[in-house]
């Protein structure tokens, strides 16, 4: 196991330098400027030039490169050259709590409801029952994320002229605020989520139920109930964690519509304003930093699936 | 007896016409005052004067609908610094709040001032006693500092109105603390407005001294009404009343709090949620005529306001490149768009002009503008002459392969595609078909720039209604946004004559003969100077939208809220 984790994590440190080198070039090969970004409609070639030579942004790319990849390996996240200055390390820890706490009650939302669903859909197969639960889950596939986030937007405004917070409320701070501030944001990305989580774990579900120790199971006596939630589910979890985890970090990699329709400055919005102003520090180290959690959460399920599931070794 | 009190009555009835009349006559006196005068009185006399009582205290809820790269105003054009920073500052002088117009001068910093030598020479007569919010005391040096500052800005500081500054002034002196003498290099009447604008606000010298390029670029220390009253965050800006502010009973509001949102959508949903109170502190584009229509529909309380701006819609065209190096393909276009169909097939409204301000004292007469290439009233007599105009080039240099020429507009600036799309439209008139190329601002604009493009739709905006800014940036050889890079030797020549014409008439002639050649040369099109929407709830008061986004309303410091709960004095 020791081993295992070790030899993933050396593949991790060649990935990172891999995916750096990766986004310096396609950040080189973007059309645009970021002194242009920050000049507006007043640029003009002296302008966008006297600025261009300000940034250093004249300077060959290996120097460039050089000079972020030095910094990275010191602890030192860079500058933000579009906004005001500020350090990467404020921006980021400014709005990447934000995307994880939407990213929690996303999760939190889709795997309640979409394993609820999905085993309802399961247990009660080709019912009423189930019918219904396919519909709903293939809708929340079907409705683009956007449409329902501005659909539940303006019913709240139109119904109650109600919107939530416009600035983001810590957990920690004050728990009910911040649950009514993210969850019809969480609910907009969940559905989603949901429809996924159900169909999978209700295909699961058929599998294990058919299998010979539920057979057995049932044999003993034990009651539906008990045979469904400690040796079916547990089953079916493992393909859920899978999913779910990497569903986990997708969000994280940015929601940028649904935190736009929500007015969320979320870590997907401070990206993708990154990718339009050409803010090249930024968003490398935010790039370079995401690649590192999808490492980490790779590793984790991986990780995970021993602990559910003692039959699987690492070798 | 009975006459004696005849001659009472008649005596009493006498000194009441007299005192009416009295009254009658201070009162209209009064009302004759100009804001100017009323702003020395006092901010409750100015707004008294424009049927208002303010209300004392609360906390505004207003938006930032942009990012906000610096926070040091005089080195951007962002609208989104221009709305956190400005309640922080002040200029020389200012505009009234309550001039539509934006064009009638009270005093800020400058308790008055004398305009001499035919408008070359203005002497500022500072407030005594003004503070910096550091608590330093604010001097005549200051002032001197930032205007030398814009006009010749430090190595590695880039200043967007630098040009403007250094083309009308001459120097500047600081006799004693208390007076600023700015000598121009000719009589213009764009000296003195110049310090009325928004973006020219005076910043310390002793701050900036350290450090002159970086020292206000993430820190924020004014003069102004409102002070910072916690490091903003990218997403908030918090500012609080000035509790030593210069002006006496300003500002009326406690706090201000500024919440950047740039999703159009998201930002009525808060407008209309009261999560903020309005739109911005100056109307911006992203809200549209019928975006900003159909949020006043949905609450009777809401007010939609729209004036046209000093931002023009362009479409312009690359003169180095053929085929529009050649003047009959640019007059072709420029002829087959009928300017009044970008507002009526677009979601954007807006005034048909030409190269200045079709609402303002420089705008060229209807009659006059209709003689002009692209501006006839008999469309079918224009898209005739398009035609020929084509025709004569193709016989002469080829068929022009129109399916390899792309306009290319902003995917990230609202307007900019929607009006390539009508263009395109309209262009199919004359049988000109080409394809629309959308991309990000940036790279747009870069391309602009650079000359990297054969036509592009975007906009400008111009801080000032006068052709020294206008004509300078968009149509003077090598000017600030000389995008189409055609090169018009005599109306630079006129350029030059009008900046400092004295004489208004003359100048006008001279404005408007710059401005045929512009036009007719066909290589920028002005396509119309559109309208800027702005929708605030009613209990909004003391703001006024105006032509000039860039006005001094931003200060925010007379405006109020006409909440119940807050008092008449504070």
């Amino acid at each position: 196991m020791q081993q295992f984790i070790l030899r993933r994590l050396l593949l991790a440190v060649v990935t990172l330098i891999g995916v750096s080198w990766l986004i310096f070039a396609i950040m080189w090969m973007i059309p645009g400027d970021v002194a242009i970004s920050i000049l507006g409609d007043g640029a003009n070639p002296e302008r966008v030039a006297a600025l261009r030579e300000q940034m250093g942004l004249n300077d060959p790319w290996y120097v460039q490169y050089g000079r972020w990849a030095k910094d990275i390996v010191r602890g030192d996240l860079g500058t933000s050259l579009f906004i005001a200055n500020k350090p990467v390390k404020d921006l980021i820890a400014e709005h990447l709590p934000i995307t994880v706490n939407l990213a929690v009650y996303t999760m939190t939302v889709a795997v309640i409801v979409g394993v609820t669903l999905g085993t309802i859909s399961g247990i009660w197969h080709d019912t009423m029952l189930d019918y219904v639960c396919r519909v709903f889950s293939v809708t929340g596939l079907s409705v683009p994320v956007f449409w329902l986030g501005i659909m539940l937007l303006l019913t709240l405004v139109r119904v109650f002229a109600w919107t939530p917070e416009l600035v983001w409320i810590s957990p920690f701070h004050d728990f009910w605020g911040n649950l009514r501030q993210m969850l019809c944001p969480a609910v907009t990305l969940g559905y989603f989520q949901v429809a996924f989580i159900a169909r999978m774990t209700r295909s699961s579900l058929l599998d294990v139920l058919v299998e010979d120790y539920i057979r057995t199971a049932r044999a003993k006596g034990l009651h539906e109930r008990l045979i469904v939630v400690k040796h079916a589910l547990r089953n079916v979890v493992i393909p859920i964690v899978t999913i779910g985890g990497l569903q986990f970090v997708a969000l994280l990699g940015g929601v940028v519509v649904t935190e736009r329709v929500w007015n969320l400055k979320g870590w997907g919005t401070l990206l993708v304003n990154g990718v339009i102003n050409h803010d090249y520090p930024l968003v490398q180290t935010m790039i370079f930093m995401f690649a590192g959690l999808v490492i980490m959460a790779n590793l984790l399920t991986d990780i995970l699936y021993g602990w559910l599931d003692p039959r699987i070794r690492y070798h | 007896m009975a006459s004696r009190r005849f001659l009472r009555l008649t005596w009493w009835g006498g000194m009441l016409l007299v005192i009416g009349m009295c009254l009658a006559a201070a009162a209209q006196q009064a009302a004759q005052k100009s804001d100017a005068d009323l702003a020395r009185e006092g901010a409750l006399a100015l707004a008294a004067a424009h049927g208002e009582k303010p209300r004392y205290g609360g906390k505004f809820l207003s938006v930032g609908n942009e990012e906000i790269p610096t926070y040091d105003m005089h080195q951007t054009s962002f609208g989104g610094v221009y709305a956190a920073t400005a309640p922080a500052y002040n200029c020389l002088i200012r505009t009234s709040p309550y001039d539509p117009q934006g064009q009638e001068f009270i005093p800020e910093l400058a308790e008055s001032w004398e305009v001499r030598d035919g408008g070359q020479t203005i002497i500022f007569h500072l407030h005594k006693g003004v503070k910096w919010h550091d608590g330093m005391p604010f001097s005549s040096a200051d002032a001197q500092y930032t205007i030398e500052r814009i006009m010749n800005p430090p190595k590695g500081m880039v200043s967007p109105r630098g040009p403007v500054f250094s083309a009308l002034i001459e120097r500047v002196e600081a006799p004693d603390p208390d007076t600023v003498i700015v000598h121009g290099k000719g009589p213009s009447s764009l000296l003195l407005p110049i310090f009325a604008n928004g973006w020219s606000v005076i910043m310390p010298k002793h701050i900036l001294e350290k450090d002159p390029v970086n020292a206000l670029k993430t820190t924020v220390v004014g003069t102004g009404p409102f002070k910072l009253k916690e490091p903003p965050t990218s997403t908030l800006w918090k500012l609080e009343r000035n509790p030593d502010y210069f002006q006496k009973g300003l500002p009326f509001l406690d706090e201000i709090e500024i919440h950047i949102i740039t999703d159009p959508q998201a930002l009525v949903a808060a407008v209309l949620s009261k999560r903020v109170f309005w739109t911005d502190s100056f109307a911006h584009p992203n809200l549209d005529r019928d975006l900003a229509k159909s949020t006043a529909q949905q609450n009777p309380n809401l007010i939609h306001a729209s004036a046209p701006s000093l931002i023009v819609s362009h479409f312009s065209m690359q003169t180095e490149k053929p085929p529009f190096d050649d003047l009959r393909v640019r007059q072709a276009l420029s002829e087959a768009i009928r300017r009044e169909s970008i507002a009526e097939l677009g979601n954007q409204a807006g005034a048909v002009g030409t190269g200045v301000y079709p609402l303002g004292p420089w705008a060229m007469p209807v009659e006059m503008r209709q003689q002009l290439i692209g501006y006839g009233p008999d469309m079918a007599k224009r898209i005739a002459h398009a035609k020929e105009l084509l025709a004569a080039y193709e016989k002469e240099k080829g068929k022009i392969d129109w399916s390899k020429i792309k306009i290319q507009c902003s995917t990230n600036i609202k307007f900019s595609c929607e009006n390539a799309q009508v263009v395109q439209q309209l262009l199919k008139k004359i049988n000109v078909n080409f394809e629309i190329e959308p991309m990000l601002v940036a790279q747009h604009r870069g391309n602009e720039v650079s000359g990297n493009y054969i036509l592009s739709l975007l906009g400008a905006a111009v801080d000032f209604d006068d052709p020294i800014d206008s004509f300078g940036q968009w149509f003077v050889t090598k000017g600030g946004r000389w995008y189409q890079r055609h090169s018009l030797p005599d109306l630079d020549k006129l350029f030059e004559q009008q900046k400092f014409t004295a004489d208004l008439a003359a100048r006008k002639q001279l404005i408007w003969d710059m401005d045929k050649l512009a036009m007719n040369d066909a290589a920028y099109l002005v396509l119309h100077w559109f309208d800027l929407n702005h929708v605030r709830w009613n209990f909004v008061k003391g703001w006024t939208l105006t032509p000039n986004v860039r006005s001094t309303n931003a200060r925010m410091d007379y405006v109020w809220l006409d909440l119940p709960d807050l008092p008449y004095a504070r």
